[in-house]
């Protein structure tokens, strides 16, 4: 029974489903919560379940990870597609760079204003 | 000579401001006519396309063919404009590193061939957009950028799943591979990656129903900012969602669809504007409009009006910076931008600029903005699509409304402040007047160079 | 880009511009000005001269936003949001034509447009979208919306421009497009119907508004949109003599309302008011003045020694050939309304008593106010003895559109075949009858009895208290809403219809705001909305 369980459809299974939950658990953050650290963390979890998704269908049982070793200096069939790798190593560098600039915003709009929720926010908008 | 150093010129040039922290003004310049000069000389060689690092269709693709070689034209342009402008002011490190980074991801949206580079240019762009709306550092700013950050993560989430689902669909990242496969795909697989790519880029093009937030960041900005944001900016996510559009070659029905959702941002955008009371935000809607014009002419799918598209790209760059920085003349003088400020302060050379960039604007002859009109619905007759034109004429007359209720104020300007302009300032201002004037009258030129560019552009991707 | 041809048709245009331009350049203006009507100048050679349908709307638009700038130097905001948004309305119609002729012709160089090849439907369109253009400009019911306000609350030297010349430029289109461009056999008879009645409709309306008028320059833009609807409903009916008619009478509307404006504009100048409510027996101490605008109202009316005369009867005559019997009926009751309102300014102005406003004495007029008004009248009095000297050159206009030419009759002769008269028989036997009744008037004048003060007419049988207001015949006029259909033309508006339309973009504009300014979450979720919808229409 074990076996099944190792085999990569299986895998692909349950990465998706994952990665969708986890997705919509981050939606509904950014929907719905009000403190703007919990939207921000929210996106993050979206992002994350995104990186999740984008991996685990391209993992294959049998495949090595796409790093050259002493055993393993060609990129061949044994590894995995590195593509996806790569792109999402950037993607998360970039989703981390957004996240601290998002934070320390945040950050200085709370010295300035003195709260931290989306809903009392009010400085933009047109008086008629 | 790499396509490369457009890109990378600016970054060094960020990097190694420690050096010279206190002559940044003089650096700016010099890095402008720099980059001007590379273009040029790249110009010559156009279409080039650079593979980074490995062989296609794995590595790191950038184009330059006559149509990125426009909207790259436009953009160094206003950086060096920019940076004539700033040359009196003092060395600031802050702005300098953003407004750099800005342009050197403007750029990068335009040169980029591949979705990988094309995600990263579109977050680096984005970040600088973020950071130069919270440059003044006080609560709108933030709360502007705030805003802006929200939305834009929910930009960044629909591109990245189209990338994901087209990397997993067709297996390359490179957009000559991706066009060349896209038509294989499944009927249902294709229109989810384009209605993800609609909105992922609808958001950051500023199209209705996605551009509800573009007024707040306007407003939250510093005004000159806005101008940037109006010239560079929303042109460049344009550029590159028509970019990939025409290398996936939709049905026609997509087209339809795309001219009147640029149809109805226009509508939507000129009626707010309307009965607006904030002058920022009043030219955040007519830069909206615009936007939608330019969308839809985009999505004619036609030569001609592409061309036309294309000008009115350039000309509206060219106009609402000339209208934002002279508006931050008008609001440092008097205090505000309300509408009353309007009619507050006395500068005949600025009410002339304001004439030529609401003319220009609104299409009226001389000015370059008509020969853009003009262009656009010729083509739109010739192909057929008369009703839109009236549609267009239509909502420009409510355009007309408020852009000469506010010129009836200058008319009358009782205890008003005089205001004083840098004689640089006003040279580099009636400048862009001048340009707009002459761009009217004799257009020649500018047209050819932009029916070339809408040529390339509706040729899709250079192939290798 | 732009090209340019030197045609009769834009010589007489032009010309006619040049000379308002020129003769009002030795009346008193602001310098500053200066280069707006300098602008406007070059605006119509462009607009006249135009030999391709870009550049005619390219002269088309400049005109029109530099009147902008011109009338806004007096105009309160409402008066110039109306003027610029209809003006615009009606260059965007026009672009809409031009778009619309590039695309069924293959070009926009008048010497290469022909409508041989395009369907009956697209040459419709292009009709209706050229007349709401021409409507617009000429201030055709409904549109005439704008007129009278940007006339009347221009300043005074700038309202005899916009009068006089600016109000010819849909004329000017007219002619280009339905005799030079879109030849008769291609031409939708029902449409150049329906702008006939439309054109005289106007005129009655207009008429009867201006008869209702207090102040001067109101009145004068009444009739200013009335007679460019007699020009209308002529030109409307497409031949050669109607196109000679309208040419004649578009001369002489040019100078007589550049005879009326500066009139009044010398008026206003040296008493302060405009209102004939406040004036009255000014012809003791402006007699030049009063002289001209009799020689002006004369010319207006049509009476028979002016130019006015000649051009109302090639009008007349015009609608007779071609059969037009109703709309003659029409003009003419429109016509015998003119006389009502053309008496009511002279009346209102100098006859009658002066109301206290006016009492007080008035400087002399400045002589620079005369050389336009006496230019005009020179003219129209040359017209008037000689009225067949004009026919050869409108001849030579009439054959550079391709109409036919008429065959003139002689330097002293108008008309055609039909009917005709000869001015300067006229002229004879009106001066041998003048001159009689003056030399009669001077035997008898010095027997009657000269009052002592302006109070003193108990030979009417009153005896008004002092301060009493004696200048009551300018409420001439008052007693025409009491006539049933002329009431209901009083009392109705334009504004209650065009307010509506604003109102309603007004209210679409509030809501559409709102969208605006709605949180970043709530942005999101339409985002997000609109994303699953469009999923959903597909998936279904």
């Amino acid at each position: 029974m074990l076996e099944t369980l190792d085999q990569t459809p299986f895998i692909h299974a349950v990465v998706t489903t994952g990665s969708f939950v986890i997705f919509a658990i981050g939606l509904v953050g950014v929907l719905s919560k009000k403190n703007l650290f919990k939207i921000f963390l929210s996106f993050s979890l979206m992002e994350s379940a995104l990186f999740l998704f984008f991996i685990g269908s391209h993992y294959a049982r049998g495949k090595q990870a796409p790093i050259a070793t002493d055993a393993f200096t060609l990129f061949d069939d044994r590894m995995v597609d590195p593509v996806p790798q790569a792109m999402i190593l950037t993607t998360i560098v970039i989703g981390i760079a957004v996240l601290a600039l998002a934070l320390s915003f945040v950050v200085r709009y709370h010295r300035l204003s003195g709260h931290i929720r989306i809903d009392r926010m009010d400085e933009l908008g047109d008086a008629s | 000579m790499s396509l490369l150093s457009l890109i990378a010129l600016p970054l060094l040039a960020v990097f190694l401001t420690p050096f010279y922290r206190n002559r940044l003004p003089i650096v700016s310049l010099l890095l402008s006519l720099a980059l001007a000069t590379v273009l040029g000389i790249l110009a010559v060689r156009i279409p080039i396309v650079e593979y980074v690092s490995f062989a296609s269709p794995l590595g790191i693709v950038f184009f330059l063919d006559a149509a990125s070689l426009f909207f790259a034209g436009v953009f160094i342009g206003i950086m060096l404009w920019t940076a004539l402008y700033t040359l009196q002011h003092k060395s600031d490190p802050a702005c300098f590193v953003v407004r750099t980074v800005f342009f050197a991801g403007a750029l990068g949206l335009v040169l980029s061939g591949d979705l990988f580079n094309l995600y990263i240019f579109f977050e680096i762009a984005s970040i600088s957009a973020y950071l130069l709306t919270a440059l003044r550092q006080d609560q709108k700013g933030y709360a502007g950028a705030i805003k802006y950050m929200i939305i834009g993560s929910v930009a960044s989430i629909f591109l990245l799943l189209a990338a994901m689902l087209i990397y997993l669909n067709i297996g390359y990242l490179t957009l000559p591979a991706i066009a060349e496969r896209f038509a294989t795909l499944p009927r249902d697989t294709q229109y989810l990656i384009l209605l993800l790519l609609f909105v992922g880029f609808g958001i950051k093009t500023e199209i209705f129903p996605f551009n509800l937030w573009v007024a707040d960041i306007y407003q939250a900005a510093p005004t000159r900012v806005d101008g940037l944001f109006s010239a560079v900016l929303s042109k460049a996510y344009l550029f590159l969602f028509f970019r990939l559009l025409y290398a996936l070659r939709p049905e026609p029905d997509v087209y339809m669809f795309l001219m009147l959702t640029g149809l109805a941002s226009f509508a939507v955008a000129e009626f707010s504007a309307l009965t607006g009371r904030d002058l920022k935000r009043i030219f955040a809607y007519s830069t909206l409009g615009q936007i939608g014009v330019a969308f839809l002419a985009l999505a004619s799918h036609d030569p001609v009006v592409v061309s036309g598209a294309l000008f009115l790209i350039g000309t509206h760059a060219i106009a609402k910076m000339l209208l934002f920085f002279a508006l931050a003349i008008v609001e440092k003088g008097t205090g505000s931008v309300r509408v009353e400020a309007f009619g507050r302060f006395r500068s005949p050379f600025l009410t002339g600029l304001f004439t030529l960039g609401f003319l220009s604007v609104l299409g009226i002859p001389p000015l370059a903005g008509f020969i853009a009109k003009w262009t656009v619905f010729k083509g739109l007759a010739a192909a057929g699509h008369l009703w839109i034109v009236f549609a267009v004429l239509l909502i420009s007359l409510i355009e007309a409304t408020y852009f000469f209720r506010l010129l009836s104020l200058r008319a009358r300007s009782e205890k008003s402040v005089p205001l004083t302009i840098p004689p640089g300032h006003k040279v580099l201002l009636g400048s862009l007047g001048l340009g707009l004037i002459l761009l009217g009258l004799f257009p020649g030129t500018a047209l050819e160079l932009c029916t070339r560019a809408a040529e390339a552009f509706l040729a899709g991707v250079p192939h290798v | 880009m732009f090209s340019f041809a030197f045609t009769p048709l834009g010589h007489l245009f032009f010309g006619l511009s040049v000379l308002v331009f020129g003769s009002l350049v030795w009346v008193e203006h602001p310098r500053k000005d200066r280069m707006l009507y300098a602008l406007l100048l070059m605006s119509l050679g462009v607009l006249f001269y135009a030999a391709d349908l870009v550049t005619l709307f390219v002269g088309w638009e400049i005109m029109g936003w530099s009147s902008y700038f011109l009338i806004a130097r007096r105009a309160d905001t409402p008066t110039l949001q109306k003027y610029i948004v209809f003006n615009l309305a009606g260059a965007f119609a026009l672009l809409g034509a031009i778009a619309l002729i590039d695309a069924s012709c293959g070009s926009i160089a008048y010497e290469r447009i022909d409508f041989a090849a395009v369907p009956a439907r697209e040459t419709t369109f292009i009709v209706i979208l050229g007349l709401v253009a021409i409507f617009i400009k000429s201030g055709i019911v409904p549109f005439h919306y704008w007129v009278v306000d940007a006339y009347s609350r221009s300043d005074d030297l700038f309202s005899a421009i916009l009068s006089a010349i600016l109000s010819k430029a849909g004329i000017f289109l007219f002619i280009v497009l339905f005799f030079r461009l879109i030849t008769a056999p291609h031409l939708p008879a029902s449409l150049l119907g329906l702008t006939a009645w439309l054109g005289v409709i106007t005129s009655i309306i207009a008429t009867f508004k201006a008869i209702d008028q207090d102040e001067a320059k109101r009145l004068l833009a009444y009739s200013s949109i009335a007679q460019i609807g007699y020009i209308l409903t002529v030109l409307s009916v497409v031949g050669s003599l109607s196109l000679e008619a309208a040419l004649y009478h578009t001369v002489v509307h040019t100078l007589v309302k550049l005879l009326l404006f500066v009139n009044i504009a010398a008026i206003i100048r040296v008493t302060g008011e405009g209102a004939f409510s406040r004036l009255g027996g000014q012809m003791e101490r402006h007699r030049l003045n009063f002289v001209l605008m009799v020689l002006g109202i004369i010319a207006l009316a049509g009476i028979p020694l002016l130019g006015g005369f000649n051009s109302k009867f090639l009008l007349y005559t015009a609608l007779l050939e071609a059969h037009q019997g109703f709309l003659l009926a029409a003009v003419m009751f429109s016509s015998a309304g003119a006389f009502l309102y053309s008496y009511k300014l002279v009346y209102g102005i100098y006859l009658g008593q002066p109301t206290q406003a006016a009492l007080s004495p008035t400087p002399a007029i400045p002589s620079g106010y005369y050389l336009p008004q006496l230019l005009g009248a020179g003219i129209l009095i040359g017209l008037g003895i000689a009225p067949g000297a004009v026919v050869p050159p409108l001849n030579t206009v009439l054959v550079s559109v391709g109409a036919a030419p008429i065959a003139p009759l002689g330097t002293f002769t108008l008309g055609d075949t039909f009917a005709a008269f000869n001015g300067g028989v006229i002229w004879i036997a009106f001066g041998a009858i003048f001159l009689a009744i003056l030399s009669v008037y001077f035997l008898l004048k010095n027997r009657s009895v000269a009052p002592k003060d302006r109070y003193d007419i108990s030979y009417s049988g009153e005896i008004p208290p002092p301060g009493a207001n004696l200048h009551y015949g300018y409420g001439m006029g008052r007693e025409l809403s009491r006539i049933g259909g002329i009431g209901w033309i009083l009392r109705h508006h334009a504004h209650s219809f065009w307010g509506r339309i604003e109102t309603l973009a007004h209210d679409i504009s509030i809501l559409l705001r709102r969208l605006y300014a709605i949180s970043a979450q709530n942005s999101a979720w339409l985002i997000i909305a609109a994303f699953t919808i469009l999923l959903y229409l597909e998936v279904y």
